[in-house]
């Protein structure tokens, strides 16, 4: 194992060094806040739950198992955080009834239950000439109308690039339940992304 | 017959509609607004009528269908997922992609333009929102969260520190009271004490021989190991007792009541005023306290296989050790105190092959001090027989087999 990898890093924190500690915060700042912003749409809960999950992390150290993954811990513990965070503000998923949907795309293939096709989808390239905020905005927009455990399986999957035993194992349902719920959350986020990409461009 | 009479019209009735624009009109409706199907006669007039309706009615039309499709979305927001499927390449695609570690390039050709899309689509997701935009709002939230792992360090430490000036307290104030005790009763004590004594020394024995029993079981049970719940020290403290249960040798011996070979009362010596009988949760693994702990148990470094039921007189379980007690305050040691358990007059040693036996002396028969690793009593018998020199660090093993070294 690489001597810098995660685990041995908390090896070394649980040996007292600190610095070990700091590395891994910083480490995974990035995508966890993003993951956490996605997952709750709010910045401030995403910070806190960043900060609190850390500190699970910290106090959980003694039961975390080296053999295995530290980042999936990780995200999972954050996840949780999270949600609680959502669940004491009391938000709940909040429809965008204001928005108009189905009128994506053009065509009457795009209304009601229908198979998505990937390749009929315009997906901007994380460089294209849309800007970050725009672009920011509409992947918040359509992952708000996900139901919950498809943002959720959808996010896990996206940042954590587990295989699907892996996120079986980290969530706790079946290998089956994972592929359905995965597909159909993609299914239902391209979807959802078309729709909002061509709302954008309808205002 | 202007379009300004037309334009009163839509949504309305027919009100100042000319006769023939109102006759067009009701047959545009009847053909279903389309004004091809429209009797010939009156096909042109509908068709205008139809255009101008088509003009003005674009947003009113549109607006209905915005209305039903925002509620249909409503629905379908709440039942997501149902009605949304990939296609079927899109689906063997994202199986062969997660498949291959979230590489598109590792894909089967014929699937890895629809493997790129997937990874375009998690790209969107992953790459945003841009949470670095400026590096100060960074740095905060990541020493914010350090500075919130310190202070609960502190607030532990915190604890610790006064838990341990509660218990000298007590110790000061027992040792005075004591004193004025030992004074007012100095005609009774013998008496008292001897009797007091040779209750719960016979009650410990019995605990011991529990004890033995449980771990006959245990060791029948799990091919002829001790109790062993720990990984090993590797070097690391063993005494960190309700702290941390991988690195407390007594959750080694706590195994065998979490898995009810024994109960904790039958680990609970009468002569340790701090026992406790119940387990303070269901899912416990240690005890709280090196003050709730009774007995000592031998330091398992190592999972040593056949060690129980060996004729060797190896001490495996004892009245907990004084040195032990002294040691964790960083007190000078006296490597021949006797376990507080009994009043420092002795102490009952559970032997490799299942006896009980109360020892006046920690130090055995064959020289072996049972509070002690060998090392350490070669040490101290060099320099001296008496006084505590380098007190145990805790971090200590058993040196060879027969080397009898219990603790906490």
């Amino acid at each position: 194992m690489d001597r810098n990898s995660d685990e041995r890093l908390v090896e070394a924190y649980r040996r007292g060094d600190t610095g070990a500690f700091r590395t891994l915060v910083d480490r995974h700042h990035d995508d966890l806040m993003r993951f956490l912003i996605r997952l709750g749409g709010d910045r401030q809960v995403a910070e806190d739950a960043f900060q609190e999950a850390f500190l699970q992390v910290h106090l959980s150290l003694g039961s975390f198992d080296t053999s295995r993954r530290f980042r999936p811990w990780l995200f999972t513990i954050a996840a949780n955080k999270a949600r609680d965070l959502l669940r004491r503000k009391g938000r709940r998923q909040t429809l965008e009834l204001s928005a108009p949907i189905g009128s994506a795309g053009g065509g009457s293939g795009s209304e009601g239950g229908s198979f998505i096709d990937l390749l009929e989808i315009d997906i901007p390239s994380p460089d294209a000439a849309m800007e970050d905020r725009e672009r920011d905005e509409l992947v918040q927009r359509a992952l708000e109308r996900l139901s919950e455990p498809l943002r959720e399986i959808l996010l896990l999957a996206y940042f954590q690039r587990l295989t699907y035993a892996q996120i079986a194992d980290e969530l706790g349902i079946p290998l089956g339940t994972v592929k359905s719920r995965l597909h159909a959350a993609v299914a239902s986020f391209a979807k959802r992304w078309q729709e909002v990409a061509a709302e954008s461009k309808q205002s | 017959m202007s379009n300004d009479d037309v334009q009163v019209a839509p949504g309305i009735g027919h009100a100042g509609l000319s006769a023939p624009d109102a006759e067009a009109l009701d047959a545009l409706m009847d053909a279903g607004l389309e004004p091809e199907r429209v009797p010939a006669a009156l096909r042109p007039r509908a068709a205008r009528v139809a255009g101008i309706l088509a003009l003005l009615g674009h947003a009113a039309v549109d607006g209905r269908d915005r209305r039903v499709a925002r509620v249909m979305g409503a629905v379908r927001t709440r039942a997501d997922g149902v009605e949304q499927e990939l296609c079927g390449d899109d689906a063997e695609a994202l199986d062969a992609w997660v498949l291959a570690g979230f590489d598109a390039s590792k894909v089967a050709g014929s699937l890895r333009a629809r493997a790129r899309a997937h990874q375009a689509l998690a790209d969107l997701v992953q790459s945003t929102p841009p949470v670095a935009l400026r590096a100060s709002d960074r740095e905060g939230l990541i020493a914010r969260t350090l500075a919130g792992v310190e202070q609960a360090e502190e607030i532990n430490e915190e604890h610790f520190r006064l838990r341990a000036g509660a218990s000298r307290v007590r110790w000061s104030d027992l040792l005075s009271v004591a004193a004025v005790f030992l004074i007012a009763a100095s005609v009774l004590w013998p008496v008292l004490s001897t009797v007091r004594d040779s209750a719960r020394r016979s009650l410990c024995g019995a605990n011991m021989r529990e004890v033995a029993r449980a771990l006959g079981g245990y060791s029948y049970d799990n091919d002829q190991m001790l109790p062993m719940a720990t990984a090993g020290f590797a070097g690391g403290t063993w005494w960190n007792v309700g702290r941390d249960p991988s690195r407390s040798n007594s959750a080694n011996f706590y195994t065998l009541a979490r898995q009810d070979y024994v109960g904790l009362a039958a680990m609970a010596c009468p002569g340790n005023p701090h026992a406790v009988t119940a387990p303070r949760s269901a899912d416990a693994r240690d005890w709280s306290s090196l003050e709730e702990l009774s007995y000592s148990y031998r330091v398992m470094a190592n999972a040593e296989r056949e060690l129980w039921g060996s004729p060797d007189r190896i001490v495996i379980v004892a009245d907990r050790s004084p040195v032990v007690l002294r040691a964790v305050r960083g007190q000078t040691i006296y490597p021949h105190e006797s376990s507080p358990n009994h009043a420092g007059r002795g102490q009952h040693g559970l032997m490799a092959d299942g006896s009980a036996e109360w020892l006046e002396s920690p130090v055995l028969a064959s020289g072996d001090n049972i509070w002690l690793p060998k090392p350490i009593e070669i040490l101290i018998d060099v320099v001296s027989r008496r006084v505590g020199l380098e007190p145990l660090q805790g971090t200590e093993a058993p040196a060879d087999r027969e080397d009898s070294f219990v603790g906490p």
